[in-house]
């Protein structure tokens, strides 16, 4: 009768320890995953887009924390037209976090230049243009 | 709105000056070093410097103080695109049919090995026979050099437009030049529009000079041209630094992107062949979705 008692305690200090570790470091894992969660923040932008951004915290190598802010511009049909990195207590572009932005895309569908308006000049890569101009003639005397 | 419009390098130039008016010696002055450089280093032109070296056996080789300059930063966009940019591919050009004066059919369906090259100071090591190509980088350097013979002539205020890459300073009240970019391949239409100041911008595109399977873009590695990248645009302190980066944008791996930015402090536009585009985060241009 004493012996079983004994055991039952035993069993129940394991139970103690590992609910005592579970939320000694368990929790703090946990909660470390959660200040990786996105503040999702909205401001007000002019005509029509609008500039969302979110602060990022993780950790890095060097075993400090680093808090980036993502902004990202999208018109009113939810196309992205913009996006940077900056950091959120500088609102600087961080230089070691480039690689970030690299990664993401835009699509461009591009506007005409006769649409803008007060344009000095059209940078582009002058031999598409050459050989473009060499063969429209051509062209128009096919139509 | 262009003051002065001229042809060299095989493309057509345009000069805008504010402020002032262009004189006819500046423009002279102008003329006469684009003309000496394509006479120096066109690869189209027999007499040309990077033509010196068709029939040499190995060895080393004395060349001008500009060519070593030119060729020294080709060797550096050659480490910092891990060998995949190299001058030495006009040797390669020249086999698919890309000569000065063959046409434009590809004449040999075998690559050759790539010739090896270094420098030291002004002192050309060759291992054999070479033709350099000093395509991606040559254009923006002689841009530079026509700005620089602007303000020597006292012009302060301009745009130099070298075949859609230019060189600016601001205008005479200090506002920046509006400069829309041409979207790669669809000419008449804008995928940026860029307020430069006191910077360069160069624009390329694998579309150029393109037949057959061959671009004019040839990773020197792989010996077969870039495919995925089909053009690209860079803003940089001067049209040199811009134009480098746009060839190392197309020859080196996407890792070393930044590393490139940092090294000609650039930003920049990446249009793929999917429609998509990597914009670098600190692109000052509107971009047009």
């Amino acid at each position: 009768m004493f012996k079983i008692h004994k055991g039952i305690v035993l069993i129940a200090v394991v139970i103690v320890l590992s609910v005592f570790i579970y939320y000694r470091y368990a929790a703090k894992v946990f909660q470390a995953s959660k200040n990786e969660e996105a503040v999702l923040m909205t401001e007000s932008v002019p005509v029509g887009s609008k500039e969302v951004s979110a602060v990022a915290t993780f950790d890095t190598p060097g075993d400090y924390a680093e808090h980036l802010r993502f902004i990202v511009t999208v018109d009113t049909q939810g196309v992205i037209e913009s996006v940077k990195t900056v950091d959120a207590a500088t609102n600087e572009i961080p230089e070691k976090k480039i690689e970030f932005n690299d990664g993401l895309l835009v699509v461009i569908k591009g506007k005409k230049l006769s649409e803008l308006t007060a344009i000095d000049n059209v940078g582009k890569s002058s031999l598409t243009t050459a050989a473009f101009n060499s063969v429209i003639d051509q062209m128009k005397a096919q139509l | 709105m262009k003051d002065f419009t001229f042809k060299g390098l095989g493309t057509v130039w345009s000069i805008i000056v504010d402020g002032t008016s262009l004189r006819d010696e500046t423009k002279a002055a102008i003329v006469q070093y684009v003309a000496w450089f394509e006479k120096h280093f066109s690869r189209f032109l027999p007499g040309s410097e990077v033509n010196m070296f068709r029939e040499s056996p190995a060895g080393d080789f004395v060349v001008s103080k500009e060519f070593a300059l030119l060729l020294a930063t080709a060797g550096r966009l050659r480490t910092l695109t891990d060998g995949a940019y190299d001058p030495a591919v006009g040797t390669i050009l020249e086999t698919a049919g890309y000569g000065g004066k063959q046409g434009l059919k590809p004449l040999k369906k075998t690559v050759p090995t790539l010739p090896q090259w270094s420098l030291a100071d002004t002192t050309l090591t060759i291992d054999g026979p070479i033709a350099f190509d000093l395509g991606g980088i040559g254009k923006g350097y002689c841009i530079d050099k026509v700005a620089n013979i602007l303000r020597r002539f006292g012009c302060d205020y301009y745009l130099v437009d070298g075949g859609g890459d230019m060189a600016v300073t601001t205008k005479a009240d200090g506002s920046a030049w509006r400069v829309a970019i041409e979207y790669p391949g669809k000419p008449d239409t804008a995928a940026s529009l860029a307020e430069l100041s006191h910077q360069g911008l160069a624009v390329s595109d694998s579309f150029r000079r393109k037949w057959g399977k061959w671009h004019h873009l040839i990773d020197a590695q792989g010996k077969k041209p870039i495919e995925g990248i089909i053009g690209c645009a860079a803003v940089a302190p001067d049209t040199w630094a811009a134009d480098r980066m746009t060839s190392g944008l197309f020859f080196a791996p996407v890792e070393s992107y930044p590393a490139l930015a940092k090294e000609f402090a650039a930003s920049y536009l990446i249009f793929r062949s999917d429609g998509t585009a990597s914009v670098s985060p600190d692109w000052g241009g509107e971009i047009f979705n």
